[in-house]
């Protein structure tokens, strides 16, 4: 319960001086939009601001003189991986006008001169590392240790919900959790590879692997055929139709960032003749969580006939390659 | 209040025992809660309250008391409540564990009741008797081929035979595990050529009986153990025999999709 005792804001890892910063801005009568996505893999933090500083002949008065006597020096941040900011008209880069200055991991914004530009509205992305223990804990999960399966499809339930609302829900107008990384693994039985064979196919590999010891040339020919194809199911050829193998839900939210097919080793039954077939399919996937849902549920459903359908284009190769070779 | 005051309610369909279970129900922000109250059965610990404070969770009650307590105070999150929890003893069948959640809009207490499945593999024979006569064994002695069936919904792993013996004359009856060949001409592909083989091995004379049983695994780790198959033997001369055993269980030879982060 509670592993982590988390208090405060996420807006606090900008730097102990900018939520009073932005407190007195408020106070101010600038209006603040803020943003923050929560980058689950990389366990790193993108902060955006829109200022809306308002027109510049009713500025000076209400906002750049108070604030001067607020802060007397540009903003620091620390840690920062990437740090922009820009003007909604006129599009100008603030680091182009040294507003936003950089060293190494350190960057300083000077709102004082971002407060004397012609535009009204002021948009600052500020990226930052992120203590590893704030993403798992934002996170709490659910995915089925005990995929259903009903022949045709597998599938498994993929169930998150947000936690610790106290870091970002009263701060941010918009908050989210990207690049959340899910993998599984759909380990391919033996009997699956079979059934994909025609029965010619299984009598013709058992009749390869008993001549193959013997020295038939034919039988060599076929195994070095056969293993060749099945190899295929590791190649880029056959990404695309294994893609189609993979259903997420829902689709806004998940997405598949890459595929992995291995191979296995196995034996030809009652000779011992090693071959090498297909053995699994690792599938990473990603998911973006919003803030304003608070929770989701997903699921990862693979379709079996089309798996199938795979493996039986493989088989189609080694009937087509192999027809002429005698095995006995 | 309307009765769709509740936008959402969600709990894990299933759940073998000791896994996490997450649930949550969402309705209108704007709605305030001044108290929630969640009420579940025992044997189940929730390991999670979601969007409560520290101070919260220290004032929610015993998380294995089956009521726990959350004041508005506490809650992070307006419109929200979510927890996580998990069963954590093996049922001996499956069950349907209940909740039921009360939220107090002061003017009026809503309540929301939902379920879960608590699922597990279980094993059975479908022949609960089998005797063995050494008129049956001759020179070839055939497997004993146990038909089992799952009729529980959590898939078996790692399944091996004991045995438990009752009454022996001048017997001895043990089971052991032996590495052979593969012969079976039905098979294509296998692992290794060389399998483990379980065998009932008998030595002696005379009438003996024994119960057979196979321990098992969910995909959890939990472990169980199948109700047990009596066997009779009666052997006419002194001699030793090996019986191998060989299972046929339903939904053991599928592709396997598991979750690996």
């Amino acid at each position: 319960m509670a592993e982590v005792a988390l208090a405060g804001s996420l807006i606090s890892a900008l730097g102990s001086s900018i939520p009073s910063f932005l407190q007195k801005l408020s106070e101010l009568k600038v209006t603040i939009r803020k943003g923050a996505t929560v980058f689950y893999k990389s366990c790193e933090i993108e902060f955006v601001f829109h200022f809306n500083i308002g027109p510049m002949e009713s500025r000076l008065d209400s906002i750049i003189n108070p604030l001067k006597k607020f802060i007397t020096k540009p903003l620091e941040f620390d840690d920062v991986i990437t740090i922009d900011g820009y003007t909604l008209t006129g599009n100008d880069d603030l680091r182009k006008l040294g507003i936003i200055q950089t060293i190494k991991d350190k960057a300083t914004v000077d709102f004082a001169k971002l407060l004397e530009l012609k535009s009204d509205l002021v948009i600052l992305t500020v990226r930052k590392k992120l203590n590893p223990r704030i993403p798992a804990a934002l996170l709490s999960l659910h995915i089925d240790k005990n995929p259903e399966h009903d022949g045709k499809l597998t599938s498994s339930n993929i169930e998150l919900a947000l936690d610790y609302g106290n870091l970002w829900h009263k701060d941010f107008d918009h908050f989210d959790v990207k690049d959340i990384e899910f993998s599984f693994n759909l380990g391919i039985d033996l009997q699956t590879i079979v059934k994909a064979l025609p029965t010619l196919q299984r009598k013709k590999i058992i009749n390869a692997g008993k001549s193959f010891t013997k020295g038939n040339r034919d039988a060599v020919t076929y195994i070095k055929i056969f293993s060749d194809n099945f190899l295929k199911f590791q190649s880029d050829e056959l990404e695309p139709d294994l893609m189609n193998c993979v259903y997420l839900e829902p689709k806004n939210n998940f997405q598949i960032t890459s595929l992995h097919p291995k191979m296995q080793t196995a034996e030809i039954a009652g000779v011992g003749q090693p071959i090498v077939l297909p053995g699994e399919m690792k599938i990473f996937l990603e998911c973006r969580l919003d803030g304003n849902d608070r929770a989701l549920k997903g699921k990862i459903t693979i379709d079996l006939e089309k798996f199938g359908d795979v493996l039986r284009k493989i088989v189609s190769s080694i009937e087509q390659e192999t027809g002429r070779l005698k095995l006995k | 209040m309307s009765k769709d005051w509740i936008l959402e309610k969600h709990i894990s369909k299933k759940a073998l025992p000791n896994e996490n279970i997450i649930s949550w129900i969402k309705w209108d922000p704007n709605l305030v809660a001044k108290k929630i109250i969640l009420k579940f059965e025992p044997d189940l610990i929730i390991t999670k309250v979601l969007n409560v404070s520290e101070e919260g969770l220290k004032n929610i009650g015993e998380l294995q008391s089956g009521k726990i307590t959350i004041n508005q105070e506490h809650m992070q999150i307006p419109g929200f409540f979510g927890f996580t929890c998990l069963y954590n003893a093996v049922p001996e069948n499956e069950r349907t564990i209940n909740f039921i959640v009360e939220v107090d809009f002061d003017d009026t207490i809503q309540k929301v009741e939902y379920s879960t499945k608590i699922i597990r593999p279980i094993l059975k024979f479908e022949q609960a008797e089998y005797t063995l006569t050494s008129s049956q064994f001759g020179n070839i002695v055939n497997p004993l081929d146990l038909k089992l069936v799952n009729v529980g919904s959590g898939r078996v792993v790692n399944l091996h035979p004991f045995a438990k013996v009752t009454k022996t004359t001048d017997m001895e009856i043990k089971i052991q595990t032996k590495q052979e060949e593969i012969k079976d001409e039905s098979l294509v592909f296998v692992k290794t050529n060389q399998i483990t083989i379980p065998k009932i091995i008998v030595t002696g004379i005379g009438y003996g009986m024994f119960s057979l049983g196979y321990e098992y695994e969910d995909t959890m780790g939990n472990s169980y153990k199948s109700e047990l198959a009596n066997l009779s033997i009666n052997i006419e001369e002194k001699q030793t025999l090996q019986v191998p055993i060989t299972e046929n269980i339903s939904r053991l030879s599928t592709p396997l999709l598991k979750a690996t982060v």
